[in-house]
């Protein structure tokens, strides 16, 4: 027993000191110019975020010909990678660009599974309520409906170059449908590529 | 004595000044080590889009006998000369393949950008 215990302290001693070896330092994201990782990092969502909002500005299809603004609902974005993703880490970067564009709003009350906010629909049960003043409650008729729908896809390919080597490919391929019509006004796609050891881990 | 080596002088100031590139837009500018390349900035023109956005296209070439990957990162401002924060304002790669020239386009995250501010330099692998 006494045995056991000396080799945890030694093991809880060992850890300590390896971590006292490796200081913990912020990451400059305004100059991040350390070496790549096998799976996807916060600049390769930077990388596929801008390219998508620069090339939806360019082409004009958010761009509304009565000088008003679109409303977007986000529809489905597939992670159909090997790695945990959370797709509002690319999603998160349009939407905010695309709204301080002035080009776009979202509407957070529309959404495939469940609205994103169901306050704007749950505040209207106080219809019901003798305790709000009726005229402060949100009145029928009030919401608007998207004309634009954002939907897409992250994919990874995992390739075996030789005993060594492997290559991960990732693409996010994005589509923005006009929802009246169901037709495609923008599309885009951004590959990153990335080679190294076999031994390191891209899921 | 001294009025001896003053030509010398000169014609070493004005050989420094002939090695260092002029740019062509005091708006984009060129750091670290990229001086010592053979690359240069030869046109920029902008344009506002039917969007009201403004584009720019910066347009160079690289005279060296090798690739060189670059970046670059553009701020907007606006007529103000204010800051127009934005998630497009961060580095961006972009080829410049050997013994050619090569362009790179930029869009305006608002209508309100009237100008901008560009820093281009060589990938630190």
């Amino acid at each position: 027993m006494k045995f056991i215990n000396t080799r945890t302290v030694l093991a809880v001693l060992a850890t300590i000191s390896i971590n006292a070896c490796t200081p913990t330092e912020n990451i400059d994201i305004h100059n991040d110019q350390a070496g790549a990782i096998m799976g996807l990092d916060y600049r390769d969502f930077h990388k596929a975020s801008s390219e998508a909002i620069s090339s939806m500005l360019q082409s004009g299809a958010v761009n509304k010909p009565d000088g008003t603004r679109y409303v977007l609902a986000i529809s489905r974005i597939v992670n159909d990678t090997m790695q945990r993703i959370d797709t509002d880490q690319l999603i998160k970067k349009i939407r905010v660009e695309l709204l301080n564009s002035g080009k776009v709003i979202v509407t957070t009350a529309v959404s495939l599974n469940k609205a994103e906010d169901s306050m704007a629909m749950h505040a209207r049960k106080l219809r019901q309520s003798d305790e709000f003043k009726q005229n402060t409650v949100a009145q029928k008729g009030q919401m608007i409906a998207p004309d634009l729908s954002l939907s897409g896809k992250i994919i990874q390919r995992n390739l075996k170059i030789d005993s060594d080597k492997q290559q991960a490919e990732y693409y996010f391929q994005l589509s923005l449908s006009n929802i009246n019509t169901g037709l495609a006004v923008w599309e885009g796609e951004t590959v990153i590529g990335k080679r190294g050891s076999n031994q390191a881990v891209s899921w | 004595m001294k009025f001896r080596k003053l030509p010398i002088l000169i014609s070493v100031l004005l050989l420094c000044t002939a090695c260092a590139t002029t740019s062509i837009d005091t708006r984009i500018q060129v750091l670290d080590s990229f001086w010592g390349t053979d690359v240069h900035i030869t046109n920029v023109a902008s344009f506002i889009n039917s969007s009201d956005l403004l584009e720019v296209q910066i347009t160079g070439v690289n005279e060296e006998s090798d690739y060189l990957k670059l970046e670059y990162r553009i701020e907007w401002l606006d007529n103000n000369g204010f800051l127009i924060p934005s998630k497009l304002t961060q580095w961006t790669e972009f080829p410049a393949f050997e013994k050619t020239d090569f362009r790179v386009k930029m869009i305006a995250p608002k209508t309100n950008a009237t100008d901008f501010k560009i820093l281009i330099r060589e990938v630190n692998n």
